[in-house]
């Protein structure tokens, strides 16, 4: 697989975990907790799979091998970190949402 | 000659599968360009260019919704790109020129 195909794989998977957070936010929102939690869960699968990639390409080049360094690597790492902190904070939002839904 | 225009997030991983659809096309000898936006220029091309078809990147369809109702304003097509259709691999292109193909037909 060539660096494309890797940052292609990264931007996929990581941009669909943040798509998935976002649905676990409007769910949690309407009081659907329970699918709220299984988007979640979807999220953190799809963000497995894109740090995979990224993984890959660490030990890479902590074994030696060359990786060359592309901005659209580089783009595909943002969409990771992205990814990541979208679904940190939506998993604290889907709380909150829980604790209004418990004062109404 | 027919335009489609791809939008992803930074505009960045559609620029590259644009390029590669629109070669894709000129080797077949079908007259359709392929271009790409980011997501936030995306509402703003659709209701004021010349683009025949939209496609919304798998990694952007958070805003597939919006970006439609912005299609349906000016009766233009807005579709979601498969996963399977973007990755810059020929199969891959040959998957999303084909999506292209059979959109502006």
């Amino acid at each position: 697989m060539n660096i494309e195909e890797v940052s292609f794989q990264i931007i996929l998977n990581g941009g669909n975990a943040r798509s998935l957070a976002m649905e676990a936010i409007e769910l949690a929102k309407k009081g659907q907790f329970d699918a709220a939690e299984q988007k979640i869960e979807e999220a953190n699968e799809a963000m497995s799979i894109a740090h995979r990639y990224q993984t890959d390409l660490v030990q890479g080049e902590a074994r030696g091998e060359k990786v060359e360094i592309r901005i659209l690597l580089i783009h595909a790492q943002d969409h990771l970190m992205n990814a990541m902190t979208v679904i940190d904070l939506a998993k604290e939002i889907i709380q909150v949402y829980k604790k209004v839904n418990e004062v109404q | 000659m027919k335009k489609a225009l791809i939008i992803c997030a930074a505009g960045m991983s559609s620029s590259l599968m644009a390029k590669k659809t629109t070669e894709y096309f000129k080797t077949k000898g079908q007259e359709i360009e392929v271009d790409a936006v980011s997501a936030n220029e995306g509402s703003k091309m659709i209701e004021n260019s010349d683009f025949d078809l939209f496609l919304v990147s798998p990694q952007t369809k958070m805003y597939f919704q919006k970006l439609k109702e912005a299609g349906d304003r000016v009766g233009k097509p807005v579709v979601n790109i498969p996963p399977q259709a973007y990755i810059p691999v020929p199969m891959g292109i040959e998957k999303l020129a084909a999506l292209i193909a059979k959109e502006v037909e």
